[in-house]
């Protein structure tokens, strides 16, 4: 195998990271190994974000769109190919996130164990996905109640359901969920 | 911008940056940066002018939207668009580590710098918006406190790219989620001295969290300072990040302070004589390259920590290792100066704030 640095010297050295729970090896020369002296001390492969995510996608079994032979994807709002976000790493806009879903759920869980959100949440989208867990619930409750023929709980319910729908409307367009 | 009276140009550290804090003795800041991007504009690699400025000015109208003059998240911040600013204030900029290389090299760039210059907002760099804190010494927590407190603030007028499962859309793939990466810089000698660094590395990276050099990533660890920063943005929230690094932060304190204590107890006088030197080298030197003067600093750093010198406070020791810095001691010349002129005024500078922190 050649260093994945330089790509001349057969590789000698194995560095090891343990990233996000994941393994991630890096073989390395030893002229590159010691150039990159500040390994001792952590040193980040020095692989580009297009190479690992080539890798990652062949591992996967999905080949480079290009290298398959079928029609790249494009992101029609910002034009981006996928072909282009595995170049730079770099995608294009909001909207690539839901055209390349499928390939960055793997890209995601290999970079950071996980390809799901458990942080922080802008106010406003937060204010429509409580309201939307809230309908939730209170459909789940009506369709219980009229299960059980407890018709009045169930109109009462209906009422609710429809204030909150009023007012999920006048919320406007918010942040996609 | 009425930055100037806060010494933005004319001083290498935020004066803010001089305070003491916990750990200062090994923890030299803290930082905390979230990355943003408005719902539907192309990212800044790929958008256009008008699409730049549109940011630009979302930005400036959401500061603007504040209660003016009241002490709250916005209050102080000030807009200054990098295409006023010549290379050598951007590079200043760059040095205090208000905005990044990256960001100084772009043209269509604009950065909110708060009066205390605790607080900077990146404007199209790799995202439309980079909101960073930086505080002296061990506060990751306050800085994640007033960082967020200024994302609410725009949150209010900014329309956020955010998916429900994805969290907070970014450029890189490797921000995505919140977005955050909070770091430490620290003052490792003791671990560096006593060949320790190659074991912690494997302990830092089982931990998720990256080591690199002064001024982030591709920088050379100069003067035993690493900066160590947190690896995933997904999966984990906010908190449980910071305090997975802060725990990883205390260990490392804990292992250097412990070195520090070893070689006081086991070699007293080479470490006094190397404190000493450092001293001797720096008090006189006529010639001063920037690595030099960071490995002398860092020596004397760790004098100070230890008490094996009085001579100067560990405030004054901190803004050196700034002021030695390239383009601050331009903007100091008030012209370019060639490499071997640099070390030379480097010297010079060394030798007056020592003289005079000692008169």
């Amino acid at each position: 195998m050649l260093c994945q640095e330089c790509r001349l010297r057969p590789a000698s050295v194995k560095v090891t990271a343990i990233i996000g729970g994941q393994k991630r090896e890096v073989h390395l020369c030893d002229a590159c190994a010691q150039s990159r002296g500040e390994v001792e001390f952590g040193g980040e492969a020095k692989i580009s974000i297009g190479e690992m995510l080539a890798a990652l996608l062949h591992q996967h079994g999905m080949l480079h769109p290009a290298a398959t032979g079928a029609p790249d994807i494009k992101c029609d709002n910002c034009g981006l190919s996928f072909d282009g976000f595995t170049k730079t790493g770099k995608l294009g806009c909001s909207e690539c996130f839901t055209k390349f879903d499928e390939q960055l759920k793997h890209v995601l869980r290999h970079i950071h164990g996980s390809a799901r959100h458990v942080g922080r949440m802008p106010r406003r989208a937060g204010g429509t996905l409580r309201l939307k867990r809230q309908m939730q619930a209170l459909r789940d409750e009506l369709a219980a109640c009229v299960q059980a023929e407890q018709f009045e709980r169930a109109a009462e319910l209906r009422d609710r359901i429809k204030d909150l729908e009023a007012a999920e409307g006048g919320r406007g367009n918010g942040p996609k969920s | 911008m009425d930055l100037s009276r806060d010494d933005l140009f004319s001083w290498p550290i935020s004066h803010w940056m001089e305070g003491d804090g916990p750990e200062s003795d090994v923890v030299i800041s803290s930082r905390v940066r979230l990355a943003r991007n408005v719902t539907g504009i192309p990212f800044p690699h790929l958008m256009d002018d008008g699409q730049a400025e549109r940011i630009i000015s979302m930005v400036s109208q959401a500061l603007a939207g504040g209660p003016a003059d009241e002490p709250g998240p916005t209050a102080d911040l000030h807009l200054v668009r990098l295409s006023d600013l010549g290379s050598l204030q951007r590079a200043v900029l760059v040095e205090k580590h208000l905005i990044s290389p990256l960001h100084a090299a772009g043209a269509r760039g604009a950065a909110v710098i708060r009066g205390d210059q605790a607080v900077s907002i990146m404007i199209n760099e790799e995202d439309h918006l980079r909101i960073q804190v930086l505080f002296p010494a061990l506060q990751l927590l306050e800085a994640l406190a007033v960082c967020t407190a200024v994302d609410d603030a725009l949150e209010r007028h900014i329309d956020y790219a955010w998916d429900q499962r994805l969290g907070y859309l970014t450029s890189c793939p490797t921000n995505t989620g919140t977005g955050m990466r909070a770091s430490v810089m620290l003052h490792l000698p003791g671990l560096v001295i006593t060949n320790q660094a190659r074991r912690l590395a494997g302990l830092i990276n089982k931990l998720s969290c990256v080591v690199r050099g002064m001024y982030g990533e591709g920088t050379e660890a100069a003067g035993n300072v690493f900066q160590v920063s947190n690896q995933i943005t997904m999966g984990q929230t906010e908190e449980e990040i910071l305090s997975g690094l802060q725990s990883l932060t205390a260990r490392l304190i804990v292992e250097e302070r412990s070195a520090r204590r070893s070689l006081l107890e086991e070699m007293k006088p080479q470490l006094e004589d190397r404190v000493w030197r450092a001293w001797g080298i720096m008090t006189t030197a006529r010639v001063l390259s920037s690595r030099e003067a960071m490995q002398l600093i860092s020596d004397l750093k760790l004098g100070v920590a230890l008490g094996l010198i009085d001579r100067v406070g560990a405030s004054l020791v901190n803004s050196i290792m700034f002021m030695i810095r390239p383009a601050y001691l331009q903007i100091l010349a008030g012209q370019e100066l060639s490499p071997d002129e640099r070390d030379i005024r480097r010297a010079e500078l060394v030798r007056q704030h020592l003289s005079a922190g000692t008169a």
